[in-house]
C-alpha cells in the first residue's frame, strides 16, 4: 500500500498530467462540463513540484474532500473507541449535505 | 422512544428500549407490555416485538436481530464514496453516499437487519462505482488520440 503511494507520487511528481498518457475524464469528455474531481491530477502535479497555489487553482475541491473523507473514515473505524463522534456524525443529514456541496460545486465550478 | 417492560420470573423489568431487548435475552414467550397494549401479552405476538424473532432451520424460534447489530452501526462506506466523486466516476459516485445515507437513517430507526443489507449494497456499490473508472480508462484514451 505505502508503495503504491509512493509509486503514484513519483509518476505525478515526474511527469505532467496534460500529457496525452494519462487517464482523461470521461464525464467531461461525453458533457463537456467539468465533474467535481477534474482538475486532481494538474492538482497533484502542481502540488508535489511545489506549487501549492497553483494547485488549489485546478481543484481547490480535492483540498477539502481528502481530508474530509479520512476523517469520516476514521469515525467509522473507530466507532467503539469514540461512540459519540460516531453518533454525532454518521447521520443522514450528513450524507444529504455532502451530496449537496458535491452538485452545488460541479454547478458552481462550471457556471463562474 | 418506545418504552417496553418486561414480566418474567415473577419479576417485572424496564423501562426498556426496544434496542435493548435482543440484549435482554427475551423470548418470544416473555411477557411484555408497553404503551398501548390493553395488558400483557406474549412477545412473540406484540406488533412491535414479533418481527424480533424468527424460526431457524431446525424450527426453533430465535431472535433475529443479533445483539452485537444493536451495538454497532455497519460501515456506511462514506470515505471511499467521497473520494470516488474526486476520481471521475461521478455522477455516479453519487450514487454509494445516497446508499450510504439509508444505512445510517436504517439503523437510527433501528431496522438494524436493513442498515446490516443496506451496508452491504453500500459495499457494492462502492466496488462497482469504481471498477466502471477503471474500465472507462482505455476509452479515455481512444477519445483524445
Amino acid at each position: 500500500m505505502a508503495i503504491a503511494i509512493i509509486a503514484v507520487a513519483a509518476v505525478y511528481a515526474f511527469f505532467d498530467p496534460a500529457g496525452s498518457l494519462f487517464p482523461r475524464c470521461m464525464f467531461k469528455a461525453v458533457t463537456g462540463w467539468d465533474c467535481p474531481g477534474c482538475g486532481s491530477q494538474r492538482a497533484l502535479h502542481a502540488l508535489l513540484t511545489g506549487h501549492p497555489a497553483e494547485a488549489w487553482h485546478y481543484n481547490p475541491y480535492l483540498f477539502i474532500a481528502v481530508p474530509v473523507a479520512l476523517f469520516f473514515g476514521f469515525v467509522e473505524a473507530y466507532q467503539a473507541r469514540f461512540p459519540a463522534l460516531h453518533r454525532a456524525l454518521i447521520r443522514p443529514a450528513t450524507f444529504y449535505i455532502l451530496i449537496i456541496l458535491t452538485v452545488l460545486w460541479t454547478i458552481a465550478r462550471n457556471l463562474l | 422512544m418506545q418504552k417496553v417492560w418486561i414480566h418474567r420470573d415473577g419479576v417485572q423489568q424496564g423501562p426498556f428500549s426496544l434496542a435493548e431487548l435482543p440484549s435482554l435475552g427475551i423470548t418470544p414467550d416473555t411477557m411484555i407490555w408497553y404503551e398501548g397494549l390493553a395488558s400483557w401479552i406474549q412477545a412473540g405476538k406484540a406488533p412491535l416485538t414479533a418481527a424480533m424473532f424468527t424460526a431457524d432451520e431446525a424450527g426453533n424460534v430465535v431472535a433475529r436481530v443479533k445483539v452485537e447489530d444493536t451495538q454497532k452501526c455497519p460501515p456506511t462506506y462514506l470515505m471511499w464514496s467521497i473520494l470516488l466523486t474526486i476520481c471521475c466516476c461521478n455522477p455516479v459516485g453519487i450514487i454509494p453516499i445516497i446508499l450510504g445515507s439509508s444505512v445510517s437513517s436504517k439503523f437510527r430507526s433501528m431496522d438494524f437487519e436493513g442498515a446490516r443489507k443496506a451496508s452491504e449494497q453500500t459495499e457494492w456499490a462502492v466496488i462497482i462505482t469504481f471498477v466502471l473508472g477503471l474500465m472507462m480508462l482505455p476509452f479515455s484514451w481512444i477519445i483524445y488520440l
